[in-house]
């Protein structure tokens, strides 16, 4: 019996170091609660033309399905992008709004059902004021929308939009609408109205005068169509489908589209903001590059953890006034003079924040004694943060992250909670799939996403155009797509490069197309630049002011137009958008203020403008000093 | 006790599995981490060449050597041998104790005689010397003792240290313009000897070549028919400081960091030298010879090419994936030498490239830097690593590819304390090709050793290692740094429109994983596509010293009538796949050349290339047997 305890005591210790020698070898991980911060309501009280109204209040705080959210932030997206600087009040606040300043009102679907304010909105009308209302409710309606007796529908595809290229109607028409938005449909066609979009046949955009204002009726929601495509469509319970038979949610799950070559939200948005919303007013907006480019080229580098020598691709930008962005791992593996150097080549530093800790990850920390750790504590994205900016330089900021791999949470909005909570401003997680590269989320341009309880994060979302740009064939892909921006589309095109592609795979291909990429793009006069200066100057754009008023000017027998635009542009190379038309009139020129040309002589200073064509839409870019500017355009 | 013994017997069995799991568990630990035993390299021994092919230009060599304590000690007799291959191509050797009469030297018409020898021959040999000389042969005398007064013409000769010295003035050099200007800034270490001309004939005014420290260096006589070159310095053992590198005077590289091959540098300035100051040393010297008196020779390089573009790739532990670049370097017409180890790359991946003519040869890792292991046991049960000598390496990657190896470089430039043990290690591994001399610290480039000719290393014993150490200029394998961006095309473009050289370069396959910088790639396509669209030869390493040495295996005879001013010679060059090139120098104190007939056919001079100093007319020969007749006006 004696025997027998001490046999089994001495196997089972022998069981039991094999156990823990295992667990040394396969440790245990143990996930830290992950810190998360939701999304916001948001108001902007900006010097703009524009006011986006959103009931703050009215969003579902937890919606059960996707169809059940609210999208009205959405519209910030849209002006923030095409305009610059855009208003945002809460329904609380629009009752004691003063909306004369404002040449174009949005009253969102989450306000729909404002019956009340009509009285507001008809004397704004009266006053010359154009509104947008989005999916209006029967009060709202009555003011100049049609009926609406079709009630909600489930709609197929876009069948029509005035005025827009075949090409961007052919790519519009191509997306499948069914689960990403709804329409409202109507008995007929308003009379006297002017239709820009059908949906199914059905007029889903259209602009009917009133009095001396312009009702735009948006019979769909535009907001979740706009979500779906740029944030993604994930499944009706909110969490996201792997299709692709691997084990981890990536960022590419949730695109949708499969027309890579052409930025269908954008086509989308301007279609609204220069086509419907162009018609009735003078639109002047902040241009959205750098020095009057044609586009920008967002350049990011993984650093793989290869620490200081992941730098030999910013030390080649540096040689031509290039910035990236280098997403690094923690624990950081860069040295002092390492992290020096990405100042001194202008790069910016951003974390490659892991979500899912495996046996290779690095944001994990050992638990147990001398070497042997049968346990791991993996470090969630808010450790991660702050461990990587234990090793910034003082001064130096940390506003950029990036999904390691694009692996992303099964939760539709869940890693934006915790890339809010972290503090980042940015984020470039959502990437297109390597085989398959170009605009999935239907964009180039960063976006705000939206949380699943209607609100908004205070994030910009990079989509990756191009998580891969290696071969000869996504080169010349690269090329069509870069030309295409310099020519019609106007886009930033975010790539990513992984530094440690071309040392583990030394195939001259690889180093070739990274080089022909900067080529490429200033080729077509891109901007070339990091995600922080990216987003510095778009800060730039929507902070700074942006009114419009239009006239007519008589000198002699000649009637001009004239649009007078006074302005504060924050940063230096900023420049503004101007309409090459206006109805019957064209450009002629655009004048600076008035400057003293001889101690006794004050003229205005005629400036140099250059045409350009978004999509079809011909405008017009007018240069800016930094600061105050005061600038006629005169049509003739 | 009783009750011990009867606990063991009682647990017998279960002591017996627990032994058992003891063993295979420290078997286990054994496999991962096996029992590692050292072994060091057999040396190998250097050795008198062998003649190769034969010639009146005759190479005098002392009988004897002997180990030298001191590198200043030195019998630099050798430094001649690699310098006359350099520029001359085919010429005989012979020992003094070889010359007994004028009879022995009754063929030569350009005879050179290095310090030692010069020191070892005795008055009845300087005599035949002397008469061959003045029936019409030129002679070039290195530091010659009183003994060669009635030849030199000079005494009063004392001998000063080695150390380094200037070269001040170059008043009646062949070269001129660049090349001169460069030439006053060579870096010499020397021995010199203080000379001052019996009278004023000995010297004459055109005599005075070179000036090291304001001191002749360099001058030249008449004497009979025949000019005699006199030299007042060790111009092998210049030579040798310069292209094999200056060790301590106790033939050691100092320091605390592993060494490298760059650390036997003449100096400093050396490490971002783009100036082939060996080159134009030895052209200065071979250059007045042939000025005086010309003689024909074999350009160093195949199809009469001005340049030569070698690369070579050190393919790390990246495994077959360091070849990504041979198909491009395919496209580009070039065949670099892969320095590869066994068993890192598949052997038909190896076997594959050296189909498609790229050169395979071992990257040698041993200590201090490194080692390469090879595990011995039973099936997979290898408990025991023994350390792999050089040969070792050198045989397990012939073995893999089953053809023979002759391009060796020991990884990362690394090189022992010992100025020549590894060319021992070497030699004995029966390496024909070393890569190994070239900049080893990180911004280290150009001609780090004044040549990137071959040059056949010197024992400290003054005879020659059986191996071609090849210098390389650009070497990312350490790191390019921060040399200027387009250096190294630049050094390209030099070597074809100025230089006229070789220029190495070695691309490893990890440098972008250890020193990673964008000038790696971009170097490396940036001057295979000069070479392929400016058509320089781009050859391995063993197919540039296959024209190296077959060149040498020539036969070239010719003679020279300074009264008729005409140049009259015979070669018979080896069969080759590549055409060799005569070169027949151009201006020369007798006139220029003013009419050639090659196989009895005129050629036309002014249609015919030339070498970029304008020293020597270029013309391509087959592998043949041909004549040359040159008139100079």
């Amino acid at each position: 019996m004696r025997d027998r305890r001490v046999r089994l005591w001495i196997w089972l210790s022998v069981i039991g170091i094999g156990i823990f020698v295992y667990f040394c070898q396969h440790p245990i991980r143990i996930k830290q609660e992950a810190k998360i911060s939701q999304g916001v309501a948001m108001t902007l009280d900006s010097t703009s033309d524009y006011l986006v109204v959103v009931d703050e209040m009215a969003p579902n705080a937890t919606p059960e399905s996707f169809m059940e959210m609210s999208f009205s932030y959405a519209w910030i997206n849209t002006f923030q992008q095409e305009i610059g600087p855009v208003s945002v009040i809460g329904a609380q606040q629009f009752p004691q709004a003063d909306l004369s300043g404002f040449k174009l009102v949005v009253l969102t679907r989450s306000v729909s059902e404002r019956g009340d304010w009509v009285p507001k909105i008809r004397s704004y009308l009266e006053r010359g004021g154009n509104v947008v209302l989005e999916m209006p409710g029967a009060k709202l309606r009555a003011l100049a929308s049609a009926d609406g007796k079709g009630g909600l529908r489930k709609p197929q595809t876009v069948t029509y939009a005035h005025g827009l290229m075949p090409e961007f109607q052919k790519a519009l028409s191509a997306i499948k609408l069914s689960e990403m938005t709804q329409i409202i449909g109507s008995a007929g066609p308003l009379d006297d109205s002017q239709t820009w979009m059908t949906i199914d046949g059905v007029p889903v955009i259209y602009t009917k005068h009133y009095s001396a204002g312009n009702v735009i009726t948006v019979d769909f929601d535009y907001g979740m169509l706009l979500t779906s495509l740029q944030q993604g469509r994930p499944l009706d319970d909110l969490t996201i489908r792997n299709m692709r038979g691997t084990a981890q949610i990536e960022t590419e799950d949730l695109a949708k589209l499969d027309v890579p070559d052409m930025p269908i939200a954008d086509i989308l948005e301007r279609f609204i903001v220069y086509g419907v919303v162009g018609h009735s007013v003078a639109i002047a907006s902040f241009w959205p590059f750098f020095d009057s480019m044609n586009g920008a080229i967002v350049v990011t580098h993984d650093e793989g953890g290869m620490g200081d020598a992941a730098l030999w691709t910013s030390q080649y930008e540096a040689t031509f006034q290039a910035s990236s962005t280098l997403f690094a791992r923690v624990p950081l593996q860069m040295t002092e003079y390492g992290v020096g150097l990405t100042d001194k080549t202008h790069t910016e530093l951003g974390l490659s924040f892991e979500l899912n800790a495996d046996d290779k990850s690095s944001a994990q920390e050992p638990m147990g004694w001398f070497k042997f750790s049968p346990i791991w504590r993996t470090y969630n994205v808010d450790q991660q943060t702050q461990q990587l900016r234990q090793w910034m330089p003082t001064g130096s900021q940390l506003i950029s992250s990036q999904a390691k791999d694009g692996i992303w949470t099964p939760e539709y909005t869940r890693a934006f909670r915790m890339i809010a909570a972290a503090g980042f401003r940015n984020d470039a997680s959502y990437r297109a799939p390597k085989d398959v590269p170009g605009y999935v989320f239907g964009s180039g341009f960063p976006f705000v996403p939206l949380d699943v309880n209607g609100r908004i994060f205070n994030i910009l979302e990079y989509p990756v155009v191009f998580s891969s740009l290696q071969t000869q064939e996504e080169r010349e892909f690269f090329e069509t797509i870069v030309a295409a921006s310099a020519k019609q589309t106007h886009e930033v095109i975010t790539v990513s490069f992984s530094p440690q592609r071309y040392t583990t795979h030394p195939d001259y291909e690889i180093f070739e197309t990274w080089q022909e990429a900067y080529r490429i793009a200033s080729e077509h006069k891109h901007w070339i630049t990091s995600i922080s200066n990216y987003f510095r100057f778009s800060r730039a754009r929507f902070t700074g002011e942006l009114r419009s008023r239009s006239t007519d000017l008589k000198i002699g027998n000649k009637t001009s137009h004239l649009l007078r635009i006074e302005l504060l542009a924050p940063e230096n190379g900023m420049s503004i958008s101007v309409p090459k038309t206006l109805r019957t009139r064209s450009f002629s020129e655009a004048r600076r203020g008035l400057q003293r040309v001889k101690e006794d002589v004050i003229l205005p200073e005629v400036i140099q403008t250059s045409a350009v064509s978004v999509m079809g839409y011909e405008r017009m870019i007018i240069p800016l000093q930094r600061g105050f500017n005061a600038i006629d355009v005169v049509y003739e | 006790m009783q009750g011990d013994s009867s606990f063991i017997k009682r647990f017998k069995i279960d002591f017996i599995l627990l032994g058992v799991l003891a063993c295979v568990c420290l078997g286990y630990v054994v496999d991962a981490h096996p029992i590692r035993i050292s072994r060091s390299d057999t040396p190998g021994a250097a050795s008198m060449p062998q003649q190769l092919g034969q010639s009146n230009i005759l190479l005098i060599l002392p009988d004897t050597t002997q180990t030298a304590e001191s590198y200043p000690e030195m019998d630099f007799s050798f430094a001649w041998y690699n310098a006359m291959s350099q520029v001359i191509g085919p010429f005989s050797i012979a020992l003094t104790r070889q010359i007994q009469s004028s009879e022995d030297l009754a063929q030569a018409r350009l005879i050179v005689i290095p310090q030692n020898a010069a020191e070892q021959m005795n008055e009845a040999q300087i005599q035949s010397v002397a008469q061959s000389v003045q029936l019409g042969a030129s002679l070039i005398l290195e530091m010659p003792g009183h003994a060669w007064a009635p030849v030199t013409g000079m005494r009063l000769n004392t001998r000063g240290n080695a150390t380094i010295k200037r070269v001040t003035d170059a008043p009646n050099s062949p070269l001129s313009g660049t090349y001169k200007d460069h030439l006053l800034n060579t870096p010499i270490d020397t021995r010199v000897m203080r000379m001052d001309a019996s009278n004023p004939e000995a010297l004459p005014s055109n005599g005075l070549l070179l000036e090291i420290d304001g001191a002749i260096a360099h001058a030249k006589r008449s004497l009979g028919a025949g000019i005699v070159h006199i030299l007042g310095f060790n111009f092998g053992q210049a030579m040798t400081s310069l292209q094999q590198g200056r060790p301590s005077d106790a033939f050691r590289i100092d320091g605390e960091e592993s060494p490298r091959t760059s650390d036997l540098i003449l100096n400093e300035r050396m490490r971002t030298n783009t100036v082939p100051y060996a080159d134009l040393l030895k052209m200065h010297v071979f250059g007045s010879a042939f000025q005086a008196a010309p003689f024909p020779m074999l350009w160093p390089i195949a199809n009469g090419k001005k340049s030569a573009l070698i690369v070579s790739h050190e393919t790390g532990n990246l495994g077959d994936e360091a070849f990504s670049s041979a198909k491009y370097e395919l496209e580009f017409g070039a065949h670099a030498t892969w320095l590869a180890t066994a068993s890192t790359i598949s052997s038909e991946t190896l076997r594959k490239y050296a189909s498609e003519g790229f050169d395979i040869g071992a990257s040698i890792y041993r200590p201090p830097a490194d080692r390469i292991d090879e595990p011995w046991g039973i099936a997979f049960f290898k408990p025991i690593a023994f350390e792999q000598t050089v040969a070792d390496q050198r045989r397990a990657l012939m073995q893999q590819i089953s053809s023979p190896i002759s391009t060796c470089k020991y990884a990362k430039n690394v090189w022992s304390r010992d100025y020549t043990a590894f060319f021992r290690y070497l030699t004995a591994a029966q390496c024909q090709i070393d890569l190994s001399y070239g900049p080893g610290t990180e911004g280290d480039y150009g001609y780090l050793f004044g040549s990137s000719y071959p040059f056949l290393p010197i024992e400290r014993n003054g005879l020659p290692f059986p191996v071609y150490a090849l210098p390389t200029t650009i070497d990312d394998g350490v790191g390019l740094g921060s040399i200027p961006e387009h250096a190294p095309l630049q050094m390209l473009k030099d070597a074809e429109s100025t230089w006229n050289g070789p220029i190495v370069v070695n691309f490893s396959a990890t440098a972008m994983q250890e020193t990673p910088s964008y000038l790696s790639p971009q170097t490396w396509h940036e001057l295979l596509a000069y070479a392929k669209e400016n058509d320089v030869l781009m050859p391995s390493a063993k197919s540039f010293m296959q024209h190296y040495t077959l060149r040498k295996q020539s036969h070239l005879l010719y003679t020279w009538n300074p009264n008729a001013r005409t140049l009259q010679a015979q070669v018979r060059l080896p069969k080759a796949d590549f055409s060799y090139t005569l070169a027949i120098p151009k201006r020369t104190q007798a006139g220029a050349l003013d009419t050639l007939w090659l196989d009895k056919r005129q050629l036309d001079i002014e249609a015919g290339k030339t070498s970029s100093d304008g020293l020597l007319l270029l013309i391509p020969l087959e592998a043949s047997e041909h004549s040359i007749e040159a008139h100079y006006q």
